[in-house]
């Protein structure tokens, strides 16, 4: 029996990884590579609509991105995070076990499970939180484990938490320049950022509200808003779903994925089927700090020890049938 | 409201000219207190860190500079920075241990607590400072030893205190630092998580905010020209640090001085009147009353409150 699941594993993981490869041109899905297309055009049209300091970024993060390669680079670069064999024991739980997985650049890694599987913990193990006791993360080829969580930050992991911490007495605004302040020390220019965020995230509006005074969708657009100030590489983000109702899931559904698109890779746990299945390129599925399976969303919906572990029964994949 | 503060100020800077020498004085603790408050409120009223040993500071800064005075002649305008300085090396001290190890809320008030006694106890035993009948500095009314005839000089030096700390503690509130302190102060944990180092700026709040309040132990000592270790080092005179900013404002740039405004003429007025009765000390309970009728109505502190007014009468204007 085990042994047939680990061969089931590695060949949803070899799927994966062909179609990848398959895709490699554009690593995107259909109905994305279309959307993509669209956004070009519109760009075309409108000039670029870009700030010149974003494109002036652009620049050199993509220099400093050449540089790396070049100059310190035998191989090919690094996977953006690696995640290997973590584990983290609590008293007599042990609620990660022996976990691996890995993230590419650009990518939208959507991480499921039962409650109690352990995947916030995963999140503080990736964000410094918590130390693993064992294992080893690599987060854009650099080792990060022992590193404090405004470090790692720092290096371009961003998070968001489960239940939202926002700076109560705070306006949005205020709130998110803390986020922005990060890149930019000057609070002309954080200010700019923050307003800028607040915009893409749809709480423009709200930006001079007291933090304490908005709804729940509304902090969590405004923990989002706050983490995507630090301009990250890769993004974590809890269960920004959990409470809202159908219209506010599609519309956060569609910042994560217009944020994905602006080149930001994000590692997304999420107790909505539908959302997680829409926007995630692969899925690793965790049960009692284990990990289940891994692969593309169809296959892993169709994954018998994940029916029985999470989905149940009743679910059907959009694609199957 | 600026015109207001500038008006303030004018005002301020003329008043010596007309004021009896018992109004002076009073005007002097006012200044004195709010700028010990200011360099409280750095670490305490924005980083939300509550030192209720900020004392020894004082206590230190006192010491270090009436030593340095009468057994080595040096001018206590350097012997000033040199006490800052000691007070800030306390600070670090007392910032490491409480912040490295995740001492928060009232833990840590109780770590300052504990530094500020442990400071009063031995300068009561040491017999080289003086024990426990205090520390005498002889007057010789010479500027250059920080000494003045007249009590309007000693103002003037108090003024430009209360107005440097406050410019120290704008300065922070417009930049980075500020803003980080204040964060810190709201959660911080969702601060770490958002790229700032909290140990370091609660540190860096800390050395600030004991250097300032070092600086004014000189002060202290070379007007009051008498150190007594209870009196430098004990807990009311924290109390009376933290009580002005936390009653106008923790947190503000002018929280401290509204609240020395307050109850500075609040103390003096209770003291006059209480102790004629042979009520002395009784000025407390009115601190006390005061206090209790500030968390309940006003938490935020004064100035919150009357900025708020100032806008809800903004139609009225």
């Amino acid at each position: 029996m085990r042994l047939r699941e680990e061969a089931q594993n590695m060949r949803l993981r070899e799927e994966a990884t062909t179609q990848r490869d398959r895709h490699s041109g554009s690593r995107r899905r259909p109905d994305e590579r279309l959307r993509e297309e669209a956004t070009t055009q519109r760009e075309r049209h409108s000039g670029s609509r870009r700030r010149p300091d974003e494109r002036l970024r652009e620049e050199a993060t993509t220099q400093r991105d050449r540089h790396r390669s070049s100059a310190l680079r035998m191989t090919p670069p690094a996977r953006l995070l690696e995640v290997s064999g973590i584990s983290k024991r609590f008293g007599g739980v042990q609620a990660v076990r022996d976990l691996s997985f890995d993230m590419a650049r650009g990518e939208v890694l959507g991480l499921i499970g039962p409650n109690g599987a352990g995947k916030t913990t995963v999140f503080h193990l990736l964000s410094g939180f918590l130390p693993p006791d064992a294992g080893t993360i690599q987060f854009d080829g650099r080792p990060i484990v022992g590193l404090k969580p405004h470090a790692i930050c720092r290096l371009g992991l961003a998070r968001t938490f489960q239940i939202v911490r926002p700076f109560p007495h705070l306006s949005v605004l205020d709130n998110v320049r803390v986020g922005a302040l990060a890149r930019r020390p000057q609070m002309a220019d954080a200010r700019a950022k923050a307003r800028a965020v607040i915009d893409q995230v749809g709480l423009g509006p709200k930006a001079g509200h007291a933090a304490a005074g908005l709804t729940l969708a509304e902090r969590k657009r405004l923990e989002l808003a706050r983490a995507l100030a630090t301009e990250p590489i890769l993004l974590l983000l809890d269960e920004v779903m959990a409470g809202l109702n159908p219209t506010e899931i599609e519309a956060i559904v569609s910042l994560i994925r217009s944020i994905n698109e602006a080149g930001v890779s994000i590692l997304l746990i999420e107790h909505n089927m539908r959302a997680v299945m829409t926007l995630s390129h692969r899925i690793a599925v965790l049960n009692f700090g284990e990990k289940l399976a891994e692969g593309e969303p169809a296959s892993v919906a169709n994954h018998p020890r994940v029916i029985e572990a999470y989905l149940g029964e009743e679910y059907v994949h959009p694609s199957a049938g | 409201m600026r015109w207001v503060a500038a008006a303030a100020l004018i005002v301020l800077l003329l008043l010596p000219a007309v004021l009896n020498s018992y109004a002076v004085t009073v005007f002097i603790f006012i200044f004195f207190y709010a700028f010990l408050g200011q360099a409280w409120n750095i670490v305490g009223g924005y980083a939300g860190q509550l030192s209720a040993g900020h004392a020894a500071f004082v206590g230190i800064g006192a010491y270090a500079s009436a030593l340095l005075s009468v057994q080595a002649g040096l001018t206590p305008w350097i012997g000033m920075l040199v006490g800052g300085v000691l007070s800030a090396a306390l600070g670090t001290v007392v910032g490491y241990l409480g912040f490295r190890f995740g001492l928060r809320g009232f833990y840590f008030v109780l770590l300052t607590v504990a530094f500020a006694e442990v400071c009063r106890i031995v300068a009561l035993n040491t017999d080289a400072v003086g024990g426990a009948l205090g520390y005498y500095i002889t007057f010789t009314g010479n500027p250059r030893q920080f000494q003045f005839q007249d009590n309007r000089a000693y103002y003037y030096i108090a003024l430009g205190l209360m107005l440097a700390a406050t410019a120290v503690v704008a300065a922070i509130e417009r930049r980075r630092f500020g803003a980080y302190l204040i964060a810190i102060r709201e959660d911080e944990s969702a601060c770490e998580a958002l790229g700032v180092d909290t140990f370091r700026y609660k540190m860096l709040a800390m050395v600030v905010s004991s250097f300032l309040t070092g600086v004014g132990g000189t002060f202290y000592a070379f007007y009051l020209f008498s150190l007594q270790p209870n009196a430098v080092f004990g807990i009311p005179l924290s109390v009376e640090i933290v009580i002005r900013p936390i009653v106008g404002g923790a947190g503000t740039v002018l929280g401290p001085i509204l609240g020395s405004f307050i109850l500075s003429p609040l103390a003096e007025a209770s003291r006059v009147y209480f102790g004629q009765g042979g009520w002395s000390g009784a000025h407390l309970i009115a601190y006390g009353l005061l206090l209790i009728a500030v968390v309940l109505f006003l938490p935020q502190g004064a100035y919150p409150a009357l900025r708020r007014l100032w806008a809800k009468a903004a139609p009225l204007r």
